[in-house]
């Protein structure tokens, strides 16, 4: 049995695949989107919408991508929370706040602690929560995430998780337990650049990695989430291949649905490395790309980024929506901040933000759907 | 001694063969498949299959169909 | 190039043999179709009346035998039908076609689904025939047919692409090739289906029960052809009204953003 998309990935030739992205023409862009149908599936269509040529026709893109996420999701903008119960780390990224070289307090939720945050988030009416942990087998391992899924199954709808990667039979045992969902990113998709920002730890294997989301799906797992870290490499040549993975994904995988996530980083504590900054224009021009290349991908955006930003990419494309959100574990009882992942860019209560989604004629939904058995 | 040859009953020498019971009737042994008493008897064994009294045999060829 | 289970086609168009009124026209009309592959159906040797030898001449012709399980209202019934026509015509091919019903000849696709199943791990390449049923063909696939056949509408009844819409979205989710079959009632909807992307269709009523089946079977061969073509040419969009609606990108603008 193949392994997964990393067999893929590895036939793609990624110069040619780069070279082509960006000697789009004008024309070529303009061809597509008189065609938006041909867009669907075709990766070479997405390379044209990803492309420097294709910045100049974002207004139509948008366009289309708004009709084509209102068809497919109705004027609906899900909300989750994350919920982090651990930031002890075995990897070391240098990216990230919970990276194991950097000397920050570590702490993994007792169950009390859990319960505390799980009543904060009920409380805020939230029904499906992503639990966020670093990566650490041995002390946050399986028996730990069955304890915090039974914990949350009775309290939440959805439940999700955003841990490391582990085998499909983990997986199916925690389907068992309640787990729907599944975010593993790949960060970027270049191995050469991957071996560059992890240095230590499990997240070093490539391949394990990136055959994850096979591994979860194949075990059953209602929803899987992919992305790349924007600002790690050039966006365009990582979204095409997050496309390609896509692709892929939804093509083998027709039992589960699947979901984007498009991080672009943030500063955080310990790390001063050079990024490819993504500017806003192309945030938008990636959202309305990968719309228009799959209607039914979820296109999910955090709080990372910025209050006038979110709401402006409502009704663009963008159906998942976090808010009020902590990226420190047992940060919704006891707010630190030194202790968070990433900064908060928009720091709005879930009021405001419901507030500001039906302001722009748009339903927020708590709830997706349940289990009635 | 007797044999039932796609439903209907047929007298025929001791000791035939499947391959030689085809002769016999003039099929040619490349089109069809032979069923001796509900199972598929494979073609590479039919000149060594001989008949038993009573066998119920059925012999399908390809026809015009779907 | 058409291909299947590693088996290449030189044509997209696939006959069946029946409903002809003799064995000549049915030879003579599948010769003008250029079928790659024609469907044959098994039946106990009748010897009172003598049977035609429809298979030297279709191999001459250079077609693909396929045998169809068709008859069969079990799986299990299938099964052995399958066993027969690969002892038979020695291949692995079968065409699965389990219709239980007399009347409208539809697929039963719990019987079909449990014939597939095992006959794919008797290491058959399994073309199995069933309605326009999306999730059907996903787990036809997942359990490793060689392609599926959708039908256009009911067996004979020339209706054509009733299940249009379901055809499109098989069409789209298909990891393996899709062969539209049953209910193709003329050369339009022949080339309606491949145009739609079909790989392949299968026709059979329509030729044979044509005024002129070999004229017909032509007809059938060249829109099958240029059904293809289109297809791969790039077939322009039908446009819907799209409303005028005012700028979502205008933010970018106003804060300055690159």
């Amino acid at each position: 049995m193949a392994t997964g998309f990393s067999e893929e990935l590895a036939d793609l030739n990624v110069d040619r695949l780069r070279l082509a992205l960006n000697s789009h023409t004008p024309t070529s862009v303009e061809d597509w989107l008189k065609h938006p149908q041909r867009i669907i599936g075709n990766t070479e269509a997405l390379s044209a919408l990803l492309s420097p040529a294709a910045a100049a026709y974002i207004e139509p893109m948008a366009q289309l991508s708004a009709q084509l996420t209102r068809q497919r999701f109705g004027g609906n903008i899900q909300l989750y929370a994350p919920l982090y119960v651990s930031n002890l780390c075995a990897n070391d990224c240098d990216y990230c706040g919970f990276s194991s070289h950097n000397q920050i307090k570590r702490k993994v939720l007792t169950e009390q602690e859990r319960a505390a945050e799980i009543a904060i988030l009920q409380r805020r009416g939230f029904d499906s929560v992503l639990l966020v942990a670093g990566e650490h087998s041995r002390k946050v391992g399986l028996d730990y995430f069955i304890e915090a899924l039974n914990q949350c199954a009775s309290q939440f709808s959805y439940l999700a998780l955003e841990i490391q990667p582990l085998e499909i039979q983990e997986y199916q045992t925690l389907v068992a337990h309640g787990l729907d969902a599944v975010m593993v990113y790949q960060e970027s998709y270049q191995p050469a650049v991957y071996a560059q920002h992890h240095h230590h730890g499990k997240k070093r294997d490539f391949a394990w990695r990136l055959d994850c989301p096979d591994r979860a799906a194949s075990a059953g797992v209602d929803k899987i989430g992919i992305g790349a870290l924007l600002g790690l490499a050039d966006w365009r040549i990582e979204s095409l291949l997050l496309g390609h993975h896509l692709q892929y994904l939804e093509q083998r995988y027709w039992r589960s649905r699947f979901s984007i996530s498009v991080p672009r980083l943030r500063p955080c504590v310990g790390s001063n490395i050079d990024l490819e900054m993504m500017s806003d224009s192309q945030l938008v021009q990636m959202l309305c790309a990968f719309r228009l290349f799959s209607p039914n991908v979820e296109l999910s955006l955090s709080t990372r980024e910025s209050a006038q930003l979110r709401d402006n990419l409502m009704g663009l494309g963008i159906t998942h929506m976090s808010a009020e959100s902590s990226t420190e574990p047992g940060g919704y009882a006891n707010p630190q901040t030194a202790l968070d992942q990433f900064a908060i860019n928009d720091e709005r209560t879930v009021a405001q933000v419901t507030a500001a989604i039906k302001a722009r004629g748009m339903q927020p939904v708590f709830k997706d759907w349940q289990q009635q058995w | 001694m007797k044999l039932i040859i796609n439903a209907v009953a047929e007298e025929v020498l001791l000791n035939i063969s499947i391959t030689t019971l085809l002769e016999q009737r003039d099929i040619a042994a490349n089109s069809v498949a032979v069923v001796v008493n509900g199972v598929i008897t494979p073609r590479s064994s039919w000149s060594t299959t001989i008949c038993q009294a009573n066998d119920e045999i059925e012999i399908f060829s390809a026809v015009a169909g779907g | 190039m058409l291909t299947i289970a590693d088996t290449q086609f030189s044509s997209r168009l696939f006959t069946g043999t029946g409903k002809f009124s003799d064995a000549d026209t049915m030879l003579d009309a599948i010769s003008a179709s250029d079928a790659s592959m024609v469907t044959v159906a098994m039946k106990r040797i009748d010897f009172t009346r003598g049977n035609d030898d429809i298979l030297k001449p279709l191999v001459k012709a250079g077609c693909k035998l396929l045998p169809n399980t068709s008859g069969a209202r079990t799986a299990k019934e299938a099964i052995f039908a399958a066993e027969l026509g690969r002892e038979m015509l020695a291949t692995e091919w079968v065409k699965v076609e389990i219709h239980p019903d007399p009347r409208y000849l539809l697929p039963d696709p719990m019987e079909t689904f449990d014939a597939c199943a095992e006959l794919v791990k008797q290491g058959f390449k399994v073309l199995p025939y069933v309605h326009a049923d999306p999730v059907l063909c996903c787990r036809l696939q997942e359990i490793g047919c060689a392609a599926v056949m959708p039908l256009g509408s009911p067996i004979g009844s020339n209706q054509g692409l009733a299940s249009a819409p379901f055809l499109k979205i098989i069409i789209e989710q298909a990891q393996v090739p899709v062969i539209i079959d049953a209910g193709i009632g003329s050369p339009a909807q022949a080339m309606q289906a491949i145009e739609l992307g079909a790989d392949a269709v299968l026709v059979n009523t329509a030729i044979a029960s044509a005024r002129d089946p070999v004229a017909m079977a032509a007809c059938f061969r060249d829109a099958v052809t240029v059904g293809r073509q289109a297809f791969e040419a790039g077939l322009g969009q039908v446009q819907t009204s799209a409303s005028a609606s005012s700028p979502l990108t205008g933010f970018l603008r106003a804060q300055g953003a690159a």
